[in-house]
C-alpha cells in the first residue's frame, strides 16, 4: 500500500512540476517537488527507503525529462542514501532541521548530477550552474521547506506510520 | 551465493553504476528516437498533462471571480448571485479575448512566412521537472506530421526545435537551453553569431563568437541567420542588452533579451517545410 500510495503520490508531483511550477519561479529557478518528496522520505524513513525512493524517482524523473537516462537515478538513490543516514542522529521535531537538510541535500543532488554529466563528456559551465541554478534552488528549498515538512510530519505520523 | 554477495557487493555497486553512466551517455541529446517506455510514458501522461494545464489555466481565470465573492459577502443574495454570474462570465471573455489576441498573433505570424512553410499550432502542456533543460512538451505528435528537427516559434519569434516525437506529443528543445544553439545575425549591421542558453542570469540568452571589431549595441534586434538549416532565417530572437569581451580577448559577446515570453507561453507553431520530404 505504501509503495503504491508514494508511486501515485510521486507521479502527481511530477504533474504539477511539469504545468504548474514554472509560474511560481523566481530567478527563473522552480522548486523540486520530486527532490523534496526523496529527502523528506528519506529523513523521516532511513537510509535504505531514501536510496529505494531516490532511485524510483529518479528513474522516472529521467524518462520524463528524456535525456541522459541514469543520471537523476543515480544522483536521486544516492542523495535518499546518503540523507537516509541522518535520520537517526536528529531531532526529527525540529522544524529547523529541514530547512538545514533541503539545503545540504539540494546542493549535493544537483551537484552530483552536474558531476555525473561532466563525467559522461558533457560539462557544465560550474560558475554560472552554482550561481545560477544550484545555489537560487538550494534557498528556495530552504524557504519554502517548513512549510512542506510541517503538514508532511504530521501525515507521517498520524497516518503513514499505521499504514502496513 | 549470499558469501559470494557480501565479497562482490560494492564491486557490483560499481558496475551497475558504470552500466547506468553508459546507458545515460548514449541517451545524450544526439540519439535519433525515445525509447518505447518513454514515448509509452509521454502519451500516457499527456491526457493527464493537458488536464492539469487547462485545470490550471481555468483556476487563474476563477482567481478574480473568489475575490469578487468575498467582497459581496455582505450583500443580498439576489445582487451577490446575478454579480458572480456576471464576473464570471467577464473573466471568460476576457479569457477568450486574450486567447483570441495570442492566436491573431500566430495567424499573422503564419501568414507572414509565405507558402515555404506550412504550420501545426500546438498547445504546450508541460514543462521540464527539473531546472537543467530548458524544454517543453506540446500536444501534437508524429501523428500530426512533426518530425525530429522541426522548427517551432510564435508571434513574438523564435521559440526552439523539436527533439523527439510520441505519436501524440513532441518535445520541443527552447532556445533557452545550452544545447539549443542558433545561428544568428544582428539585424541592422548583419553581424553574425551563434545565440546559446545561460544557466546565470537565467532566462536569457548569450550571443558568442562575434568578432571584437564588429558593431554590437544595446538594443539591437537579433534574428535567426538561417545558417545550419535548422530555422529559417529572418526570425525575431531578442534583443541586446548589454556587450562585452569575451574571455580570450578575441571576441565579444552579448548578453540577450529573448521576445518571446517563455514562461508564459500557451500556443505555438511548428513549421513543415512545403518542399518534398517534410523536414525543414
Amino acid at each position: 500500500v505504501k509503495i503504491f500510495l508514494l508511486g501515485l503520490f510521486a507521479v502527481a508531483n511530477l504533474l504539477v512540476q511539469q504545468t504548474l511550477f514554472d509560474k511560481i519561479s523566481i530567478l527563473g529557478v522552480k522548486p523540486d517537488l520530486l527532490l523534496v518528496l526523496i529527502i523528506f522520505t528519506a529523513l523521516l524513513e532511513g537510509p535504505v527507503t531514501g536510496l529505494k525512493l531516490g532511485l524510483a524517482i529518479g528513474l522516472l524523473q529521467d524518462l520524463a525529462t528524456g535525456k541522459f537516462i541514469g543520471l537523476y537515478l543515480l544522483s536521486g538513490g544516492i542523495t535518499g542514501y546518503l540523507v537516509g543516514l541522518v535520520e537517526t542522529r536528529i531531532f526529527k521535531e525540529n522544524y529547523l532541521v529541514p530547512m538545514v537538510v533541503l539545503l545540504g541535500g539540494t546542493v549535493f543532488h544537483q551537484g552530483l548530477y552536474l558531476f555525473l554529466r561532466s563525467l559522461i563528456g558533457y560539462p557544465a559551465g560550474w560558475i554560472d550552474a552554482w550561481l545560477g541554478v544550484i545555489l537560487p534552488l538550494a534557498l528556495y528549498h530552504a524557504l519554502i521547506g517548513p512549510f512542506l515538512y510541517v503538514p508532511a510530519y504530521k501525515v507521517y505520523v498520524r497516518w503513514w506510520r499505521q499504514i502496513g | 551465493l549470499p558469501g559470494f554477495w557480501q565479497k562482490s557487493r560494492w564491486a557490483l555497486v560499481l558496475v551497475a553504476v558504470i552500466a547506468v553512466l553508459l546507458i545515460a551517455r548514449n541517451t545524450g541529446l544526439d540519439r535519433a528516437e525515445l525509447t518505447p517506455v518513454e514515448r509509452w510514458l509521454r502519451d500516457l501522461l499527456a491526457p493527464l498533462q493537458g488536464g492539469a494545464t487547462t485545470v490550471l489555466d481555468g483556476a487563474e481565470t476563477a482567481a478574480g471571480l473568489t475575490v469578487s465573492r468575498s467582497q459581496l459577502l455582505a450583500e443580498n443574495q439576489a445582487l451577490r448571485q446575478e454579480n458572480a454570474q456576471l464576473t464570471e462570465k467577464i473573466s471568460r471573455l476576457q479569457e477568450m479575448e486574450v486567447e483570441n489576441v495570442r492566436l491573431r498573433g500566430l495567424l499573422n505570424m503564419k501568414s507572414s512566412l509565405g507558402g515555404q512553410w506550412q504550420t501545426v499550432t500546438a498547445r504546450v502542456i508541460a514543462r521540464d521537472p527539473g531546472n537543467w533543460y530548458q524544454n517543453l512538451t506540446i500536444n501534437r505528435g508524429s501523428s500530426d506530421g512533426l518530425l525530429q528537427g522541426m522548427p517551432v516559434i510564435n508571434q513574438d519569434g523564435l521559440v526552439g526545435q523539436i527533439t523527439a516525437v510520441s505519436s501524440n506529443t513532441a518535445e520541443v528543445l527552447l532556445i533557452l537551453d545550452k544545447d539549443g544553439a542558433v545561428s544568428a545575425l544582428n539585424q541592422l549591421s548583419r553581424t553574425p553569431g551563434v545565440v546559446e542558453g545561460v544557466d546565470n542570469p537565467r532566462g536569457f540568452l548569450r550571443m558568442i563568437h562575434v568578432p571584437q571589431d564588429a558593431v554590437l549595441r544595446e538594443n539591437e534586434i537579433i534574428i535567426s541567420s538561417g545558417l545550419g538549416g535548422v530555422f529559417p532565417p529572418g526570425l525575431r530572437i531578442g534583443y541586446v542588452v548589454s556587450v562585452q569581451a569575451e574571455a580570450n580577448g578575441l571576441m565579444q559577446e552579448a548578453i540577450i533579451r529573448p521576445f518571446v515570453d517563455f514562461e508564459r507561453l500557451e500556443e505555438v507553431l511548428v513549421l513543415i517545410s512545403s518542399q518534398g520530404d517534410g523536414t525543414p
